[in-house]
């Protein structure tokens, strides 16, 4: 019952926060563009952009649509509400063709009117995403078209953080079919990425893809030992997820009779993980392989308590 | 007269229960909205709101709670934390109302349906950026007195996140990689609880029967011997154990004490005494302890891809490739084991609350409960507070026992189920529309700093979750135990399937488990649903296709959300991009599905509606 009373009051904080919103753009709306001062203007676009931020899309497609409306093309932060609006159509409830034709544009305007940006690699990789995957029931999706659009990036901002991303994105498109030599392409293309961004933060990304391809898609598991042991060394991509990648790696190991870097893997499992599920069964694949292997000396891992105190 | 009775409309009486109810309620609900009900500005109350209505909770969060509106801050500025505890069954109801008419209170436990995925993102704060910083409350003014120097500097200078056992891991959501929650205990992992007192009567009563000759049918069907493979353990095994002041320390001393107590019940003309409570909860069904040792026992064969916790549809799959089947030994004796504890289970158990059976432990008609240290407080008072001092016993407390080599299925069961994945439980979030989001804040700083949590767990006989808090001795045997099977890789029927196959799996499973049903027909009643057409694993693939899809467009926002903030130059959301972009990579409009099926049937078209 008390609860109500607080609602109340929170209820009638958010309506009257509502109510100037929507006065703002009300009034923008009737009395045509640039009515807002350049406070009131900042006070939108910042709100749109946390609303986008706390996934409240509905809420900032409105503060955005309106700030978009109310904005110079010569404002510094056109391209930014440009590009924030076109995320805000992109995921906003419910998904219509509309909305998403709507996004396609404002990230292609975003993309014409600065093309050299960070913003127009965004919204590159951003319209290759649309056309990748349908977005509702009845999307059609254009595996060609967004495969374009991730060259393009590849293309327009090569060795660049960008050119890494639209890389992953483009050997995922590629291996979809399960079309074997399309999908060797894919292992190439993020091999030769690798290579040429060996610092790139996508790195250990692109690794673990890599060796997912040879193991799952490509049937090649020494060849995802590689790519394994890479993004081990630079960190997992998922690192709260790390053990089960290190399982995963350490029983591809064995697959490919590579004991001895099992024996590795899991005790690594066991003492750096003790929170792991798999540090009992990966301790007793670390007993079996000492046994097969007595001139390797491995010392069987302990297991370590999980303390809660 | 009688004609006035026979017009009257006995509607009328409802009519006017309703009218005095509603009539009733406006007249509340105005006296409160005037505020004339407290002294407190409503604008300064923070309300925290939780399910956990277990004895001791309430009354320990209350006191921290008072606690902290005794701190000179909080008073100054006329802040005023309460509590609402909701029950369970209408938790969530209330919260995806008041998430979506943006009412609810300041601080809830997460976990409700409606805030999952990153819909929990749109209605609490996360709170990273705040996680990394030193719990301001684990300062050495606030810490209590006799810590070692190494824990005092620890707690006060480590971050806040690190000063939890698991490293706030039980607030930290996979998909959104932020901490959206603060849990403030430790759940542990279940244990059988033992009444000692009914356990020194058995034993009396068993070892009388030992000496009669012939013994009784119940012992005999006992001792696992050439005659009789369907014994639970050796004979002298189980008369050196009725000996004995142990409690049962294998599977066969837990079945031959079950035997027992049943026999014992009989002896007794005690109707109600059974050898285990349990309730329709699968948290109270020991036999659920042993499920994983018998379904993981090929789970290599399984899998569709190594090293992935091992989904229903892989499990399907294996089924449609006769790489199990209910002929396969370790199904057989799991229903067979899952029988035997039933037969020692309350009439009716599927009907019961765990309320009920709690009761029924604490009253001294089970000899045993299996349960999580969330339901031991009120075990322990309930027990200690009888109406009648006399009807008082001890308890004793231990992981379900495994068998020992010669005992029945010593070949099956080789671990129990780790618990080194234990989390923090009872995670606050804090609510995004929260007027007081810095001292909600400041409040669980407060019940998550060392002194506060400890002492707070030890009142409401929980264990807590902050390192280096010591828990009250009586909560020690549930620190979690990492020796086990990790649980993703057992065969799975029970989670995320289409409800056809759930429902053909759990109402025959209660059939079966009820005696109502034999293992025969329970399998003809599954495979007809498995193989359905319409219904059966045809369909499975298309709802796992469709669920996987769905998740992937929650998966695309978040990426958009996380780039966008590395765009906007916020700092670790970097790394939370490359999480939540691998996922996308992996799991990308359910390829992994597509995958599987194209793997198993490579000429054969993804199904279609």
């Amino acid at each position: 019952m008390t609860l109500k009373t607080s609602s109340r009051s929170q209820s009638l904080q958010r309506l009257l926060s509502c109510s100037c919103l929507c006065l703002i753009c009300l009034l923008a709306a009737c009395q045509g563009k640039k009515d807002l001062s350049p406070s009131e203007l900042d006070a939108l676009t910042a709100d749109g952009i946390g609303s986008l931020q706390t996934y409240s899309f509905d809420i900032a497609y409105k503060a955005l649509s309106t700030a978009h409306a109310q904005s110079a093309t010569t404002d510094p932060d056109y391209i930014k509400i440009t590009y924030c609006l076109a995320l805000a159509a992109w995921h906003k409830s419910p998904p219509s063709h509309d909305a998403i034709i709507e996004a396609k544009q404002h990230l292609r305007s975003v993309v014409e009117m600065s093309p050299d940006s960070k913003w127009a690699a965004s919204a590159l990789i951003d319209l290759g995403r649309i056309d990748e995957v349908a977005d509702f029931n009845a999307d059609e999706t254009d595996v060609p078209s967004a495969q374009a659009y991730y060259k393009r990036v590849r293309n327009k901002f090569p060795n660049s953080e960008y050119s890494a991303k639209a890389t992953l994105y483009l050997a995922q498109s590629m291996i979809q079919d399960f079309d074997k030599p399309s999908t060797e392409a894919a292992a190439q293309l993020l091999v030769e990425e690798m290579k040429a961004q060996p610092d790139s933060h996508w790195l250990s990304t692109m690794a673990q893809f890599t060796a997912q391809i040879y193991a799952f898609y490509l049937n090649n598991k020494e060849q995802a030992l590689t790519y394994y042991n890479t993004a081990w060394e630079r960190g997992f991509p998922r690192a709260a997820e790390a053990d089960l990648s290190l399982w995963q790696y350490g029983l591809l190991a064995q697959e490919c009779e590579q004991d001895l870097l099992a024996a590795k893997v899991f005790t690594e499992i066991v003492q750096k993980y003790p929170r792991s599920l798999y540090g009992t069964l990966a301790r007793e694949r670390v007993r079996q392989i000492a046994v097969k292997y007595p001139d390797a000396e491995i010392v069987v891992p302990t297991l370590n308590a999980v303390k809660v105190n | 007269m009688k004609n006035i009775f026979s017009k009257f409309n006995t509607n009328w009486i409802a009519i006017a229960l309703l009218s005095g109810t509603f009539a009733v309620s406006a007249v509340r609900f105005y006296q409160i909205s005037g505020g004339g009900l407290g002294s407190i500005d409503d604008s300064n109350v923070i309300r925290v709101v939780h399910w956990q209505l277990e004895p001791g909770f309430r009354e320990s969060l209350q006191w921290a709670i008072d606690q902290y509106n005794e701190l000179p801050e909080v008073k100054a500025e006329g802040i005023h934390v309460e509590q609402s505890p909701i029950s369970q069954t209408v938790y969530n109801q209330f919260m995806n109302v008041h998430l979506i008419s943006g009412t609810a209170p300041d601080i809830a436990v997460n976990g409700n349906k409606l805030s999952e995925g990153n819909a929990l993102a749109k209605f609490y704060t996360p709170l990273g950026s705040y996680t990394e910083q030193p719990n301001p409350y684990n300062a050495p003014k606030y810490q209590k007195p006799g810590l070692s120097s190494e824990m005092s500097k620890y707690l006060a200078t480590s971050s806040w996140q690190n000063t939890f056992f698991d490293g706030l891991q039980g607030g930290y959501n996979n998909t959104l990689g932020d901490y959206y929650g603060i849990p403030i205990c430790t759940f542990g992992g279940a244990r059988m609880f033992y009444n000692l007192a009914i356990m020194e009567e058995v034993k009396a009563f068993a070892t009388a029967q030992l000496q009669l000759t012939p013994q009784p049918d119940w012992l005999q069907r006992v001792w696992r011997q050439s005659d009789n493979p369907d014994g639970y353990l050796p004979k002298q095994v189980g008369i050196d154990w009725l000996h004995s002041d142990h409690i049962p320390e294998s599977l066969g001393e837990l079945f031959l004490y079950c035997n027992a107590v049943q026999a014992y019940a009989r002896d007794q003309e005690n109707n109600y005494l059974v050898p285990i409570s349990v309730s329709k909860s699968d948290a109270n069904d020991i036999a659920l302890a042993y499920r994983t040792s018998f379904l993981s026992y090929n789970w290599e064969a399984f899998s569709l891809e190594t090293g992935a916790s091992l989904s229903g549809l892989e499990t399907l799959a294996a089924y449609d490739k006769d790489i199990w089947n209910f002929q396969s030994p370790q199904i057989i004796e799991l229903f067979k084991l899952w029988r035997e504890f039933a037969n020692f289970y309350p009439t009716g158990f599927l009907g019961l609350d765990r309320e009920q059976t709690q009761r029924r432990f604490v009253l001294g008609q089970a000899a045993m409960i299996y349960t999580g240290a969330w339901d031991a407080p009120g075990i322990f008072s309930g027990v200690k507070t009888r109406d009648n001092a006399a009807d008082a016993f001890e308890i004793a407390l231990s992981q379900p026992p495994l068998p020992r080599e010669n005992e029945r299925w010593s070949k099956y069961i080789k671990f129990r189920v780790s618990e080194a994945d234990v989390r923090g439980g009872v995670p606050f979030a804090i609510n995004q529309a929260t007027p007081h989001f810095d001292r909600a804040l400041d409040f669980l700083r407060f019940l998550t700093s060392h002194r506060i949590n400890e002492a707070f767990n030890k009142r409401s006989g929980w264990l807590p979750v902050i390192s280096g808090a010591e828990a009250s001795d009586a909560m020690a045997a549930f620190s979690p135990v990492a020796e086990g099977l990790p649980k993703n890789i057992s065969l799975n029927m029970f989670s995320n399937m289409p409800s056809a196959i759930l429902n053909a799996w759990t109402s025959n499973m209660k059939l079966f488990l009820t005696n109502e049903l034999e293992y025969a027909e329970f399998e003809n009643l599954l495979n007809k649903t498995l193989y359905n057409g319409q219904i059966g694993m045809r369909r499975a693939w298309i709802f796992g296709l469709q669920k996987a899809v769905d998740s992937s467009r929650g998966y695309n926002r978040t990426t958009s959300v996380e780039h966008l903030n590395t765009l906007l130059g916020e700092e670790d959301s970097e790394q939370r991009e490359v999480a939540i972009t691998y996922l996308n990579l992996t799991r990308d409009e359910g390829v992994r599905i597509r995958r599987w099926w194209h793997q198993n049937n490579p000429e054969t078209p993804f199904p279609e509606f």
